[in-house]
């Protein structure tokens, strides 16, 4: 097993309400990982269960309330803005909406430009690094004097990996990077991603709520609920053998490959429940169908390793 | 075979540009059968929406040129219907759930008198009816507690419960077709179940048609009993959808399939389709899809495909016809 390149611990992210004192939003709460140099961690889970806010955390895009956040063993969680600069040379991100990931009046040359000025290449260099990645993500370099209205979501997201491998970065973070593309172009971006981790023997952190992207590009699952990992776990193993109930309903949920499949679906009733002031026990006990009275109401489940490196907190799972 | 409520016959949608029309449904033939689920499957531009829309005649007809027929059940067409015939059709005869369902709600009025004027415009229900109507149909949709939500603004409720309110207002007045254009994509795969089940599950009940409009495979092998692939703003295949899940014909369709990620495949590689869709402004010789064919030969380039049909119904157009997709399977 290869080092930790970035070390989750202990993460937590409360957002005050406003006008209430003593409400707080729990959008990541209490969440340990890590994320091994060379490896593809994928994080999973429904609208609204922390996964993105976890994702901002770790980039340092938002304050942590506590917990840490370490980069090859240094905490970059409390940094300065300027320390932190120095680290963006490191991680990088790729957003959902290239549309508004990139300046509209600006054309794509520029917009590449302006990140090789900002990390102190001078113009040849950046022209040189530009041309060269644009080679290497399959585009012709015309599409540097084009505005992103002239392009397709499926050349913009290309060129947004492109921008975050400017710096030539150890981690690139890409939420729901591929969510908003057609199947054809998805499968493009995700042979791309793979290629270039290849090549640049990226570490990656990917976060999506679409189950079959996550088993196809990751080498570990982290699973999220309302704040919460449920389970974690190498992919194979995981999506093999789920265990937490919830991952278990996920699974069920994704659409079947071929009309005659048999799917053993497992309908969550109602939605995911509100994260102000959740409960002190076991936050899916209100969608579980495993539900045990006087257990999951009352303690909140521990994340238990049960095999090697497989880790479920769910009190059927591992009973107290 | 079972009757059609709606035969689309050479529509073609020409949207007005500053260098004339530009057609985006570029003749397509297309029935939605009584009682069956169709769906209609292709990537974005490809004019799945413009078919979809034009058979409600909502687009915006100042910019907007019909050609061909809309047959409706009753023998009329569509497209020449004079705008009142058509106000009694949309909604209570054919009626359109939409993708984002955060933008078809009017965020500033409450669900109930959303749903309450619906009854209020086609109906002549008494307000303590129709009020028992909508509690009723909120029930049915599964958004409880209805006398709650009944009072909720759209953003008090989430994404998923917002689609369940536009499906049931647009249940409410029994339609016999529903088109629903991307009606899942906007929510996660747990909340998209739901919303396929449901949508079964009242098909079932009503006997209604369904048109789906959709990217996604997954969604066609859930629900759908038919499935007609779109591309360049043609119908490039049509069939039953396990005909067209095991046997896809067209080579867009093979490749299509052949994109999806599977299960038990981590970290292979992925069927691509090189190249972009033509550009719709300019006239287009031979197969639209030649460019990006592994299959395609100098014919393709120069000879519009013919259209081929199997005997089961299943239709294709590829001058390919021995083609079979085994391999995507």
């Amino acid at each position: 097993m290869s080092e930790a390149l970035i070390q989750v611990s202990h993460l937590k992210k409360y957002f005050q309400v406003p006008k209430h004192k003593d409400l707080f939003v729990r959008a990541v709460d209490d969440v340990s990982f890590d994320i091994p140099e060379g490896e593809i961690v994928g994080v999973v889970g429904e609208s609204g269960c922390g996964k993105s806010t976890l994702g901002r955390c770790i980039m340092h895009l938002t304050d942590v309330t506590s917990g840490s956040v370490t980069y090859k063993g240094k905490d970059i969680s409390g940094i300065g803005r300027k320390e932190m600069k120095e680290y963006r040379r490191h991680m990088q991100m790729v957003f959902q909406n290239p549309y508004s990931s990139f300046n509209p009046r600006h054309t794509i040359g520029g917009t590449l430009m302006d990140v090789t000025k900002e990390y102190g290449m001078n113009k040849k260099e950046g022209q040189e690094r530009i041309v060269d990645l644009v080679g290497q993500i399959g585009l012709d370099p015309v599409v540097l004097a084009r505005r992103p209205s002239e392009l397709s979501g499926g050349q913009l997201q290309r060129l947004a990996v492109a921008r975050a491998l400017i710096v030539n970065p150890s981690f690139i973070l890409a939420d729901e990077a591929v969510s908003a593309l057609d199947v054809s172009v998805q499968a493009q971006i995700l042979n791309m991603i793979m290629d270039l981790r290849q090549e640049y023997h990226l570490t990656m952190m990917f976060i999506s709520h679409d189950l079959t992207v996550v088993e196809h590009v990751s080498d570990e699952v982290v699973i999220m609920y309302l704040g919460k990992v449920m389970e974690k776990g190498k992919a194979v193993e995981l999506f093999d053998n789920p265990l937490h109930p919830y991952t278990e309903a996920l699974m069920s949920a994704k659409p079947r490959e071929k009309p005659d499949q048999e799917t053993n679906r497992i309908i969550l009733n109602g939605d995911v429940p509100n994260a102000i002031n959740v409960p002190p026990y076991c936050r899916f006990c209100t969608r579980c169908r495993d539900f045990i009275p006087g257990v999951c109401d009352k303690v909140a489940p521990q994340l238990k390793q049960v095999s090697g490196d497989h880790w479920v907190a769910c009190h059927k799972i591992c009973p107290a | 075979m079972r009757e059609n409520i709606i035969s689309i016959k050479g529509l073609k949608v020409g949207v007005a540009s500053t260098s004339g029309y530009v057609y985006a449904v570029r003749n397509i033939n297309l029935d939605v059968r009584k009682g069956e689920i169709l769906g209609l499957v292709g990537e974005s531009g490809c004019g799945k929406s413009m078919t979809a829309k034009s058979i409600l005649r909502l687009h915006d007809e100042k910019r907007t040129e019909y050609q061909g027929k809309i047959i409706y059940e009753n023998g009329k067409d569509i497209l020449n219907m004079k705008e009142k015939e058509l106000e009694q059709i949309r909604g209570s005869h054919i009626a359109m759930i939409f993708q984002d369902p955060m933008t078809t709600l009017n965020p500033l009025m409450k669900i109930g008198k959303q749903m309450m004027e619906m009854f209020r415009y086609h109906t002549s229900l008494s307000q303590e009816e129709a009020k028992a109507k909508c509690l009723k149909l909120l029930e049915s949709v599964g958004v409880t507690p209805a006398e709650d939500r009944f009072e909720n603004y759209p953003f008090q409720l989430s994404g998923g419960q917002l689609q369940r309110v536009s499906i049931a207002m647009e249940l409410a007045l029994d339609p016999e077709l529903l088109i629903a254009d991307e009606p899942t994509t906007a929510l996660d795969v747990t909340m998209q179940a739901q919303i396929l089940d449901l949508l079964r599950k009242l098909q079932k009940e009503s006997g209604a048609s369904i048109l789906i409009i959709t990217h996604n495979f997954g969604v066609v092998a859930e629900i759908c009993d038919r499935v007609a692939v779109m591309y360049a703003g043609q119908i490039v295949e049509t069939g039953e959808s396990m005909d067209i899940f095991y046997h896809p014909r067209h080579p867009y369709t093979i490749d299509l399939i052949g994109s999806i990620p599977k299960a038990g495949l981590n970290g292979q590689k992925l069927t691509t389709i090189p190249g972009a869709p033509p550009q719709l402004n300019r006239p287009i010789t031979g197969c639209p899809y030649a460019a990006r064919c592994r299959y395609a030969d100098e014919m393709c380039f120069t000879k519009a495909p013919d259209l081929q049909t199997l005997e089961n119904g299943h239709t294709y157009l590829c001058s390919k016809a021995d083609l079979t997709g085994e391999e995507a399977v």
